[in-house]
């Protein structure tokens, strides 16, 4: 039995970041928006810094110089449909970050390079201002605490320079590893760490461990695990080691995304918008329309009649789409029409990667799922993130631009 | 062992574990992981030693899970790990025994009858500090904890006055042992506001859900009781009458539980599941299909509204906080905390009561922030834990609703 009146204006299906800008947009228009998703969305796994466009044909110095030339040659990728969306989507994360006390900064002119755990050094638009670093003539002193495993100090050091002179730039690095202070004895994910670093005396004991290898290092990159509550921290940092202290993203759970995510969520809740972690959403189509969303709550499902819909369910790794023994490519949520990935899949795993980058959901420039003829498939109903088909995004470094532009238009869409 | 076999059964919930990616999200989620290293976590302990469980019971730790369901909510993959958690507990508790403070904790049936007649002795004894003492020294169960009253007076006899509607729609009421033994009021207030939206409410014979039993590691009581309330349910069910109840843990072990960490896979369970709602739940989906207008109430108060963990794994949102903040003069907030720390009986334990009260400290800090007049909480052992951590009043949501409306009627 469907409901006959509407609670929410606009249900947003997925907690990634797709679906939490998508939501932040309805919910700012003022539609009553439900933001729902099975489990955690995807920002906790990801580096907290927003990717744009890093490599097109070598290293992108600017998104905004390449994206007109990108776009011509790539018809077919989501950014040849959001146009000026784009900027227009990182100056809401921006200034949503912002008023939540997360510091973001950058803008589609540049790119940064954010150096990472592994010491490689990546191209991203939007990044944590402790991530924000001018490479040329940098002396970095890359800090290891014993027991976190996941920022091996001398593999990044050993790299860094390495990766640095991939892009013409000189950079030194040294590594120390602190046996004191042993942050807790277990559980040292990132997570864990970062609540150490909430503490000040933690922080200042990480100071005297630090100081005698100080030097003449400029920067003293630490794990990305500094401070999870304490936006202060960093600061904090930065006062008693009388340096610049950054952040290396490592492996999950990652503090950055959870950050980001938190400071959406709260942006979100503060613009009247509801969220939902946990349950499964289903939606039902009829005569190709948007009929209902149902829930998969416990011992019943819980049906929910709605104004629109919008998928930001990710793509074949977030479970908004999946791949068949046959090649076939399937759509979970509302059974869209899903492009397959095209050519052989090849032998390596990258060349398997490369293979299935471009499958997703087809859209038109209002983010409405379109069938294999063009035609609109589903009415009331817009797509976005990585649902989206035609991206490379692992290989151009588009991920999150992609998210945010499409979230942003598939929001306006929801609510216009 | 024939009984035992549903921990060693490869359901879906069994099965579940092989979806776990590592993608360490459960631990992002559990609130338990920060306040303790005595517990290693969902991960490790939901899934990977899932894999271990086929023969002895092999750990301990898994003990230390609060069984809050944040790491099955917050896990993208769909590995049920408070499920698995509360099956592992078992097995180690059906090899060594289920320890007297355990079983004595879950029996807040039997407590509730046996202390009725003596309630202001009994009473006494459990506000006297000597005696708290001594039951944590002997039994284990922390002194601070917070314990409900007795009351010589249960929901029945407290519903004998309530003049009901003579026709409308029927429902069952669900009341659960606290709401039956030790705050009637509750129920009272619930059937005064279906009766107010011309509902009205039958109370079948009913005993406890059992829940107490399953978190404590003591499934086959669980099972027994389990078993029972769903018979004494099923007339109802099938007279066509939802399941409406007041106390969210209780009403989850009817929606999820018997089925996933019991595994009891009887279609009478599925169908007990598909009628049970929670009374905000109930409201909200009638007004939702334009069946039920709800009444207009006026509140004067600044409310924190904590939806307890078990309300969050029903997957339903928080209903309550809709209908509270409907209501005239109302301020009402989320807490937008996981879970209060008691976790049903497990913050009563005197080796877990300060893990509790560390989990809880998110929940004291947004009472700090907001200084709110007065808690609202679906959950019966987290609104005694949050009114013993904070000083503040903590009331039940629908005992506002009921206050709110009632004072629109008042002449």
């Amino acid at each position: 039995m469907p409901p006959q009146r509407s609670p929410y204006d606009v249900v947003v299906v997925g907690l990634g970041l797709a679906g939490l800008v998508a939501g932040l947009v309805a919910a700012r228009r003022g539609a009553r928006t439900l933001v729902v998703g099975r489990g955690q969305g995807g920002l906790r796994q990801r580096h907290g810094a927003l990717d744009v466009l890093g490599y097109h044909r070598g290293l992108v110095a600017s998104p905004e110089r390449e994206l007109a030339g990108f776009v011509s040659e790539r018809p077919e990728h989501p950014y040849a449909l959001t146009g000026a969306a784009l900027g227009e989507a990182l100056e809401l994360v921006r200034e949503a970050g912002a008023d939540q006390g997360l510091d973001l900064v950058g803008d589609l002119g540049r790119n940064h390079l954010v150096a990472t755990a592994a010491g490689t050094l990546r191209p991203s638009c939007l990044v944590p201002r402790t991530m924000e670093v001018s490479w040329p003539g940098a002396r970095v002193l890359v800090a290891g605490l014993a027991g976190y495993r996941d920022l091996w100090p001398e593999l990044c050091a050993t790299q860094l320079p390495v990766s640095a002179a991939g892009f013409d730039l000189h950079v030194e690095a040294r590594a120390v590893s602190l046996e004191e202070p042993s942050p807790s004895p277990r559980h040292l994910d990132g997570l864990a760490l970062a609540r150490c670093f909430d503490r000040a005396d933690f922080r200042e004991r990480v100071a005297v461990g630090l100081r005698p290898h100080l030097d003449d290092a400029l920067l003293v990159a630490l794990p990305a695990a500094l401070g999870v509550d304490d936006s202060g921290a960093v600061p904090d940092l930065e006062a008693r080691l009388e340096r610049k202290v950054i952040e290396l993203p490592s492996l999950p759970p990652s503090v950055p995304g959870l950050r980001l995510e938190q400071a959406l969520m709260g942006a979100l809740r503060r613009a009247g918008g509801r969220t939902l972690v946990g349950p499964a959403a289903r939606v039902v189509v009829e005569r190709g329309g948007v009929r209902r969303i149902e829930l998969a709550s416990s011992g019943h499902p819980t049906p929910l009649s709605v104004g629109r819909v919008v998928l930001a369910t990710g793509g074949l790794r977030g479970g908004g789409l999946w791949l068949e023994r046959d090649g076939r490519v399937r759509e979970t949520t509302a059974g869209l029409p899903a492009v397959p990935p095209q050519g052989e899949p090849g032998h390596s795993f990258l060349e398997l990667a490369r293979w299935l980058a471009p499958v997703g959901v087809r859209v038109d420039q209002r983010m409405r799922p379109l069938d294999e003829h063009g035609r609109v498939a589903v009415e009331g109903l817009h797509c976005c993130g990585g649902l989206l088909a035609g991206a490379d995004r692992a290989g151009e470094k588009s991920a999150d631009g992609v998210a945010c532009a499409t979230a942003l238009v598939a929001g306006r869409e929801a609510t216009a | 062992m024939s009984g035992w076999s549903s921990f060693l059964l490869l359901d879906e919930v069994a099965e579940s574990a092989d979806r776990c990616i590592k993608c360490n999200m459960c631990n992002t989620a559990c609130p338990v992981m920060p306040a303790t290293d005595l517990f290693p976590g969902p991960k490790y302990c939901g899934p990977q030693l899932q894999r271990f469980r086929a023969g002895d019971p092999v750990e301990e730790w898994v003990d230390y899970c609060s069984g809050c369901g944040a790491c099955t909510r917050a896990c993208p993959t769909g590995v049920m790990v408070a499920e698995l958690n509360a099956r592992a507990r078992a097995r180690i508790y059906e090899r060594r025994g289920v320890p007297l403070r355990n079983r004595l904790i879950s029996s807040s049936e039997l407590l509730g009858r046996l202390g009725a007649p003596v309630a202001p002795v009994a009473n006494r004894m459990l506000a006297s500090p000597a005696a708290r003492a001594l039951a944590e020294r002997v039994l284990g169960i922390a002194r601070e904890a917070p314990l409900p009253r007795f009351n010589r007076r249960g929901l029945r006899a407290a519903l004998a006055q309530v003049q009901q509607p003579e026709t409308g729609e029927r429902v069952a009421y669900f009341h659960g042992c606290a709401t039956g033994y030790y705050e009637p009021w509750v129920g009272v207030a619930a059937v005064r506001v279906l009766n107010r939206h011309g509902i009205r409410v039958e109370v079948p014979e009913q005993s406890c859900c059992g829940l107490p039993f399953l978190s404590n590691g003591d499934f086959r009581t669980g099972r027994r009781y389990a078993q029972r309330l769903v018979r004494q349910l099923l007339p109802a069910v099938r007279a066509g009458l939802p399941i409406v109840a007041t106390s969210t843990s209780c009403s989850f072990a009817l929606k999820s539980e018997y089925e996933h960490v019991l595994g009891m896979r009887e279609p009478e369970v599925k169908e007990v599941a598909a009628a049970t709602r929670d009374v905000f739940e109930f409201l909200r989906e009638r007004s939702w299909l334009g069946e039920l207008e709800l009444r207009p109430g006026v509140l004067h108060r600044r409310v924190l509204y904590h939806g307890p963990c078990q309300l969050r794994s029903h997957g339903i949102g928080e209903p309550a906080l809709e209908v509270l903040e409907g209501l005239a003069g109302a301020e009402v907030e989320s807490s937008w905390v996981e879970c209060c720390g008691i976790a049903g009986t497990y913050g009563l334990k005197a080796e877990k009561y300060g893990i509790a009260r560390r989990v809880g400290e998110a929940l004291v800090a947004r009472v700090e922030e907001l200084r709110p007049d007065l808690v609202a909480c679906d959950s019966e052992t987290c609104r005694w834990h949050i009114a013993a951590m904070t000083g503040l009043p903590v009331r039940h949501p629908i005992e506002l609703l009921d206050q709110a409306q009632t004072a629109l009627e008042a002449p």
